[in-house]
């Protein structure tokens, strides 16, 4: 969640409240507000909401709650003559751009600006891959006419921003931070867009602006670029933008730039509304609540939509460009909620009643469990990320263990094949607790190429239980193992001599019973104990009891 | 004391094996008494000084200076004196040798026996000639004559005792004596006498003889010893009470493997492909295998329903990748069990949830863990809407034996309204469920024409707020020593005191 810190007083400010009244409020807003030791505020902001990350946005809803501005903020558009003539670029086609009069930058502001700008660009911005955003003193763009195209990274130079002295795009891309960080988004071979008003260059999205049009503290009018891989979210960022700044600019005024290009043209930023339709018996039905749709309208009003009544219970919402977060009607009725407030609707609990029932193979565990405590063993959990070697100790192919391509370390790279060899590794770090006896229930996964199932892999329901102590052998295993059946109403059915790679020949054996269980038990091969750094025998057994789930159809089975 | 004589049972025993053969008024050492017993001298010793304690025996006492024969003098009684063997060599030699031939035939005894044999009178030394005095047939040392009567335990005078005692035939050594005397006889004491016994034994049942026997009294106040014992892992039986709370409200319980496809995780719950929660630094991919099979038909309304929002919805208006639907990854929620419920277009009224382990590409540390358990849960019937999602959450909190929460407006990409629920424990407001009702972008598609309620609940978190544990990985651990001796807070499952 994008978490942004403003100064007390620019929020009291902004917002016109005082701080406490001003942070309870936004809470309306699902913003966790909270205020810093440093004495900063902090707003944590909830993804769908890009157009309250700045200051403005989150005011201009605030003031609809408070009842002092409702309806569809309005904003005058204007023509301009600002024209982008965009050549082909294939690794970042679209463009628009927008001109906001009297944002008036001072130092505050502009520490707002650049954080909205990168809280932006690292959300729908995709950390610039989808979208990026470049801020301009209008008065120092050189000429309203631009143009973006692909240009050689060795023939363009110019300043880039917080820089002293011209320098090729080349070296700006390997040399400073952002073009180290950023410079490969969009380089096409040799070449890398590039924003030229006139001759200057004034950007190489999505990397760094030039330092001609730096934006700082007494800079009026803003020229806006937003650059990206897909239209769409070209244009909800920069309507975002506009809306946004033209909320702090005393004339409201946004200017039009049009954008001629291969893939069409347009005018943007239009701040062109969009129209939905609701029946009121739709939020009723989502809420619980008996609205009118006088009720519904004034709500919808406060959260700054327009809205007007139609016949047959149905509302004309009107959504403003900047809230992107409006998909479906159900959106609308969650903001009603907001502005009723949740804690005023009451709940109605279920009276419904359903019989519950937990998976079949569960009241096997919980017996097994507790005869097993019963039995004077301790039952561990331990991680299913295991380290991929463990498939040597669970005497499983490579080919069969399931592997993650982005693990945080060795330690957790493979799904776990087998509970035993995490059972072991606990054994020898419990050395000091001889004799020992524990157990774990757990699922373990191998990959299947069972190809009816869409996903390759079988997952196999384990109990493993492990006895360590100055004597442990294949008797004491076999005592527990046998105990547990028995006690569990199954039967053995089959013992035949079984070999695994970490358990002694001739003191192994594999055993099914009677309602499905395949159990696996034996002594530990000396060599094995020794690898492990382990001083005392250890018996060992995995009952895989996935069977039993074979016995009962009836569950519901995702 | 009282009249009743208290006995503990190893003074019984002694007392009792000493019966008839010990009387009353007559000195007998430690030593006689082990003999009698049939025990060893020290334990005897050891119950003596107890019975002394009770007044039963008088125990006197002493300590006497006695002489030992050296190991030395045994060699010259067992052979010859060096003064007898020097007269015998000399009257070998004819009756006159010089001390160096004497030296010769003795080595360094000769030294002893020079001065012995001249203060004996038996030679004369002149000029380095020693000279023979007498017949050495009679030359007989007295202290021979001393040391076998010592030995057979008579007194001996002063004089002749320093004498030896110069020429280390003997050593003086310092002897405890313990004399005891019965007050009565043991005999008797038996009889009378009240036996503690520590614990009771089979035997005396059998034999009637806990009647004798009265049981010691114990220091209640001293600690015993800690036992080991066998242990259900608290973890999961915190687990097991929240399957019980979900069965008690009447959830059908469900499960699917954490290997997962996109499609369930993601696409069908509506997050957008390029959503930054899709990426490597988020969720976990797999090398091995790759990928899965999507369901033919629901994959063209997902596609749908994201490119362009399916005739429903404004959508997402991006190109949608079938292919990245189809990539494995471990899934990051357990909404996707309930997704692939939800598929299966269950009919209402049902209520399904599912209990499983969810991972996020995290780096471990006390406050997180790669892959942790949620608890997730759907719900659909006449009349679910958000406030009987509201009442429903407030009924499983309590259950739970929360009696403070609250809820407060959330997004989730799946979910429209959205909920998150907080609950206070121990004076803090903690986060602890996400809730809401499916967003239509996420039934449609899977042609469900009615409403579902979802929620979903971490339960790492929780687990360690009411354990108060600081560190999640005590969660999981290694040592069992934790495991065995942390407490059980069954009170927490009472519901009382949250």
């Amino acid at each position: 969640m994008p978490v942004l810190h403003f100064k007390p007083g620019r929020v009291e400010e902004v917002i016109g409240l005082p701080l406490s009244h001003a942070l309870e409020l936004v809470e309306k807003l699902k913003i966790e507000a909270e205020v810093r030791e440093d004495g900063y505020v902090e707003f944590e902001i909830e993804v769908d909401r890009p157009d309250m990350y700045s200051l403005e946005g989150i005011a201009r809803q605030a003031r609809g709650l408070l009842g002092k501005e409702t309806g569809l903020p309005r904003y005058e558009i204007i023509k301009t003559d600002y024209v982008i003539e965009v050549g082909e670029v294939p690794s970042r086609p679209y463009i628009a751009g927008a001109v906001v009069w009297d944002v008036d930058v001072d130092e505050d502001f502009l520490e707002e600006l650049i954080q909205f700008q990168e809280k932006l660009n690292g959300s729908i911005g995709g950390e610039r891959v989808r979208v990026a955003i470049g801020l301009h003193d209008l008065d120092k763009v050189p000429s309203s006419k631009l143009t973006y195209d692909l240009e050689d990274i060795d023939r363009v130079v110019f300043v880039p921003l917080g820089g002293v002295k011209e320098t090729s795009l080349r070296e700006v891309l390997r040399e400073t931070e952002q073009g180290k960080k950023y410079g490969r988004i969009s380089l096409h071979g040799n070449k890398h867009p590039v924003i030229r008003a006139g001759e200057k260059v004034i950007s190489v999205p999505p990397v760094i602006n030039a330092e001609l049009t730096r934006v700082e503290p007494g800079t009026k009018n803003l020229f806006i670029d937003v650059t990206g891989t897909e239209l769409k979210p070209v244009i909800d960022v920069l309507s975002i933008l506009a809306a946004n700044l033209a909320e702090r600019s005393r004339s409201k005024r946004i200017g039009l730039v049009t954008v001629r290009a291969p893939w069409g043209s347009l005018q943007e930023p239009k701040l062109e509304p969009t129209r939905m339709v609701i029946k009121i018996s739709d939020i009723q039905r989502v809420l619980g609540l008996e609205l009118d749709d006088q009720d519904v309208v004034r709500h919808l009003e406060r959260m700054r939509f327009s809205a007007h009544s139609l016949e047959s219970g149905r509302i004309e919402v009107v959504v403003p460009r900047y809230r992107i977060d409006i998909l479906h009607p159900v959106d609308i009725a969650e903001e009603v909620i907001l502005s009723i407030g949740l804690e005023k609707i009451a709940p109605r609990r279920p009276r419904l009643m359903l019989r519950g029932r937990l998976l079949y193979t569960r009241y096997w565990e919980r017996e097994a469990r507790k005869i097993l405590a019963g039995l004077g063993f301790v039952e561990v959990v331990t991680y299913t990320l295991v380290p991929c070697d463990y498939a040597t100790l669970a005497g499983v192919d490579e080919s069969s263990v399931v592997k993650i391509a982005n693990p945080i370390g060795v330690e957790s790279g493979c799904v776990r094949m087998s509970l035993m060899p995490g059972l072991l590794r606990l054994a020898s770090l419990n050395q000091h607790n001889v004799p020992l006896r524990i157990f774990e229930i757990g699922e373990v996964y191998l990959v299947s190429d069972n190809s009816t199932q869409d996903v390759p892999v079988a997952a196999k329901k384990k109990l493993s239980i492990l006895v360590m102590g100055s004597k442990a052998g294949y008797e004491d295993i076999q005592a527990v193992v046998y105990t547990l059946i028995h006690m569990l109403g199954d039967e053995i059915l089959v013992v035949k001599k079984y070999s695994h790679p970490i358990l002694i020949g001739g003191r192994t054996a594999l055993v099914k019973t009677k309602k499905g269980c395949t159990i696996v038990l034996g002594e530990v091969k000396p060599e094995t104990l020794e690898e492990l750094g382990m001083e005392y025998p250890v018996a060992i057994a995995e009952i895989d009891y996935t069977g039993l789930i074979e016995d009962h159809k009836t569950m519901p089975r995702p | 004391m009282t009249n009743e004589l208290r006995l503990s049972e190893s003074e019984y025993k002694l007392l009792k094996s000493l019966a008839g053969r010990v009387h009353a008024g007559v000195k007998y050492s430690v030593e006689d008494l082990a003999r009698l017993a049939g025990m060893d001298r020290s334990s005897v010793e050891a119950i003596i000084r107890l019975l002394s304690s009770k007044g039963i025996v008088v125990v006197e006492d002493y300590e006497e200076t006695i002489y030992e024969v050296s190991s030395e003098a045994e060699k010259y009684v067992s052979d010859l004196f060096p003064e007898e063997k020097l007269v015998k060599h000399l009257g070998e030699l004819g009756g006159r040798a010089s001390v160096e031939v004497l030296k010769e035939v003795l080595g360094a005894e000769l030294n002893i026996a020079l001065p012995n044999a001249l203060r004996k009178g038996w030679i004369r030394v002149n000029e380095g000639i020693v000279e023979l005095l007498v017949d050495p047939s009679r030359a007989v040392a007295e202290e021979r004559k001393y040391i076998e009567a010592l030995k057979k335990g008579e007194k001996l005078g002063e004089d002749i005792l320093r004498l030896l005692r110069r020429r280390k035939l003997i050593e003086r050594v310092k002897r405890r004596l313990t004399w005891v005397t019965f007050k009565a006889d043991p005999s008797v004491i038996v009889e009378k006498a009240v036996v503690e016994i520590g614990a009771l034994t089979h035997d005396m049942l059998v034999s009637g003889e806990w009647q004798r026997f009265k049981l010691r009294e114990y220091d209640i106040t001293a600690e015993p010893p800690r036992l080991r014992l066998g242990r259900l892992n608290f973890f999961l039986e915190f687990i097991e009470y929240i399957r019980d709370v979900m069965k008690e409200l009447g959830f059908v319980e469900v499960e699917a493997p954490p290997i997962e496809l996109e499609f369930w995780n993601y696409d069908v719950l509506f997050q957008p492909q390029y959503h930054p929660a899709r990426r490597p630094t988020d969720t976990f991919y797999l090398e091995n295998p790759k990928e899965g099979l999507l369901p033919a038909q629901l994959v063209l309304r997902v596609k749908a329903v994201h490119e362009n929002g399916a005739g429903i919805s404004a959508g997402w208006n991006y190109k949608w990748d079938q292919r990245i639907a189809a990539r494995l990854i471990l899934r990051s929620h357990t909404t996707a069990v309930s997704a692939r419920v939800l598929a299966q277009r269950p009919k209402p009224p049902f209520r399904f949830f599912t209990i499983g382990r969810v991972y996020r590409v995290e780096k471990v540390d006390a406050k997180h863990l790669p892959e942790f358990h949620q608890v997730d849960g759907i719900a659909s019937e006449e009349g679910v809407d958000v406030r009987w999602l509201i009442g429903f959450l407030s009924e499983f909190l309590e259950r739970l034996g929360f009696k403070e929460y609250k809820f407060r407006p959330a997004y989730f990409p799946f979910t429209e309204p959205s909920i998150e629920g907080y609950v206070k424990v121990k004076d803090v407001w903690m986060e602890v469920l996400g809730a809401g009702l499916f967003r239509p972008e996420v039934l449609h598609p899977m042609g469900i024409d009615y409403p579902v309620a979802a929620w979903g609940m971490g339960i790492e978190r929780l687990a360690m707020a009411l354990y108060e544990l600081a560190d999640i990985r005590m969660l999981y651990s290694d040592d069992t020593k934790i495991i065995e001796y942390m407490p059980v807070r069954w009170w927490l499952y009472a519901g009382l005191t949250l």
